[in-house]
Formats: structure tokens, C-alpha cells, sequence
């Protein structure tokens, strides 16, 4: 059963991605790539990548990329 | 000095009409002379809510045939309340000017003039939003009708209304308390606009439309009082949906469904 809570990120979600005018499958895209770019460094953990766009009283956005992950691949430095 | 305010929402069926009939009532019952004015035009129902739809006599289509005048069209309800309607016929003939020329009138004889505004933000939303100053927005705590309410908002500061309150409807405080149902101080915050009152669920006005708004042991009646004071600044209460259900004997009242 959906909770108060659940109700509210999707509120938010909704109302940010109708000020951003963005589609809302923009962050799923946006998801996707990043999750790309840190697969190449990480060992990400399934499902905790996290892409957040919050838009301030000045009209900012504000990107925030949060995730976890349980080991960090060997990458050749030059 | 007399205000004007539109009543509006940005989805349909949130209860606009039905807030709009109570708070005028409230307004009255308070001592304030209030005309509720019919801006939702061709779908016409301020009249049938007030039980008033068999005393209108003219209407908007009239008086800006110049048929009738604007205090001819009124339908007296009570000592200080008024409706001035439109019904069908006046959808082609009232143009946004005719409507803010009507609305100017009204100003010189009531406290506050009360416009009904139709849902969505189509040509009848914007005859409606002509006339105002001010704003209360209506919504009901879903997902659906705080997004198409926040768009509306922010098409009401494109006419110049700044001054927009927010009012939620059909609360059910048993769901705010169980955190099944967002509270009203959660939908506020995301819309970022002042709340101005927040209304329950009630079985009476689902089947009459009306609250009886002088009997404060109604909560209903209460909730629209506390909105008539709030938006006459007289009094910044809101009304309290949920501490009746916590505690032991709100968990008991729940679990009765009372």
C-alpha cells in the first residue's frame, strides 16, 4: 500500500518535471547515462543510483547524483 | 473596501462551486454583504447549489444586452448574500470586457464579489480571471488536482493575481493520520502558496452541496467558518482534521470508521 510519503516524491517529482518543462522520462535517460559513466569506475550497486533536479526560489536547478557502490574498479591512469 | 476574488482549481470536480456557495455563505453568515457571481458560464451550477436555479429572472446574457442591469439580475438568498447568474444563453454574448465591466459594478454594493470560476484555464477561465484581484485556489489532496492547481496559479499571476490562497478540500483526517493521504500543510508546501483552509470530507454536502455553516458543532460548518475568517483576516485558525483521530480513542474511532 502506497503511504503518504510515496505520494509526496511523486508530487514533487511530478511538479518539478512540469517546471522544468522537461518530459519525465528525461531522468530516466539522464539515469541511464550517468550510470553508464560511473559503471566504468565503480561496481554500482543495483538500483541505488539516484538523480535529483531541484529548482530553487531563483530559479536554479540544483543536480544532486547520489549512489552507492561496493567496490571501485581498477582504471589505468595515463 | 470590497474584494474581488476568483474561485478556482485547476481540475475538475475538486468542490470549486461547492466552496464557492459555502464561503459565501459563511462570509454573510458573518456580517459581510458577498454577491456570488456565476463565472463558470454555459456550465452554469452556483444557482442549483444556492437552491436558487427557479429565481433567476436575468441574467449576464441580459445585462449586457442592456435588457436588464446588474442589480436587476441579482437573486437576493439571504439579507447579505446575492447571486448574479449566467446561465447558457449568456455564453456567446458576455466577452471578458462585458464580464469586468459587471464585476466593477458589483464592487460599488458588497464586501466581497465571489467569482466561480470553471475548471481548466480555457476561454471561460479567462472572463473569470479578468475580473479578479485576488485568488483561492481549490484543490482536493490528490496528485491530479494539486498539479493542474499549481499550472493555474501560475496562470493567474500571468492576469496579475498574486494573491492566491490556497483551500483544500474533501480531507479525510483518518488518512492523514494513518499517512495514507498527503496533509495539507505537505500539499502547501509543494505548491508554495499560504493556506488559507482546509475542508473535510463531509457525507451532507456530497448529497446537498450545502454546510450548515452556523453550527460550529458541525465540523464542516466550522471549517468553512474558520475559511470565511481566514480570508477576512480576521482570524488565522485552520481546521484541525486529524487530532481527533489520534490517541487511543482515535485509534477506536478508526478502527469504527466513525
Amino acid at each position: 500500500m502506497k503511504t503518504s510519503s510515496d505520494e509526496l516524491v511523486r508530487l514533487q517529482k511530478v511538479i518539478l518535471g512540469d517546471s522544468l518543462k522537461i518530459p519525465n522520462g528525461v531522468l530516466e535517460v539522464l539515469k541511464s547515462d550517468i550510470k553508464g559513466v560511473l559503471n566504468s569506475y565503480f561496481e554500482l550497486k543495483e538500483e541505488s543510483l539516484k538523480p535529483e533536479i531541484e529548482i530553487d526560489e531563483e530559479g536554479l536547478y540544483h543536480i544532486k547524483i547520489s549512489a552507492i557502490c561496493t567496490a571501485v574498479k581498477k582504471v589505468k591512469a595515463l | 473596501m470590497s474584494r474581488v476574488i476568483v474561485i478556482t482549481s485547476g481540475k475538475g470536480g475538486v468542490g470549486k462551486t461547492t466552496v464557492s456557495a459555502n464561503l459565501a455563505l459563511s462570509l454573510a453568515a458573518k456580517g459581510k454583504k458577498v454577491v456570488a457571481v456565476e463565472g463558470d458560464i454555459g456550465l452554469n451550477n452556483l444557482d442549483v447549489v444556492l437552491g436558487v436555479e427557479d429565481k433567476v429572472v436575468y441574467d449576464a446574457g441580459e445585462v449586457a444586452m442592456g435588457k436588464a442591469t446588474v442589480m436587476q439580475a441579482l437573486v437576493p438568498i439571504n439579507d447579505r448574500l446575492s447571486l448574479f447568474p449566467a446561465t447558457t444563453g449568456a455564453l456567446n454574448i458576455v466577452t471578458a470586457d462585458i464580464f469586468v465591466d459587471i464585476i466593477k459594478e458589483l464592487k460599488k454594493s458588497f464586501d466581497y464579489v465571489l467569482i466561480d470560476s470553471p475548471a481548466g484555464i480555457e476561454d471561460n477561465f479567462h472572463r473569470a480571471a479578468m475580473g479578479a484581484e485576488e485568488g483561492l485556489l481549490v484543490t482536493t489532496p490528490h496528485i491530479p488536482a494539486v498539479r493542474d492547481g499549481y499550472k493555474t496559479v501560475k496562470v493567474l499571476a500571468s492576469y496579475g493575481i498574486t494573491k492566491v490562497g490556497l483551500v483544500i478540500n474533501r480531507v479525510r483526517g483518518e488518512y492523514v493520520a494513518d499517512k495514507m493521504m498527503l496533509s495539507p500543510d505537505e500539499v502547501a508546501k509543494v505548491m508554495q502558496i499560504p493556506l488559507y483552509g482546509i475542508l473535510p470530507e463531509d457525507d451532507f454536502v456530497n448529497l446537498y452541496g450545502i454546510a450548515d455553516v452556523k453550527n460550529k458543532r458541525s465540523g464542516i460548518g466550522y471549517s468553512y467558518s474558520l475559511l470565511a475568517s481566514y480570508v477576512d483576516g480576521s482570524d488565522k485558525k485552520l481546521y484541525d482534521c486529524v487530532s481527533q483521530y489520534g490517541g487511543f480513542i482515535g485509534k477506536f474511532r478508526r478502527w469504527l470508521n466513525i
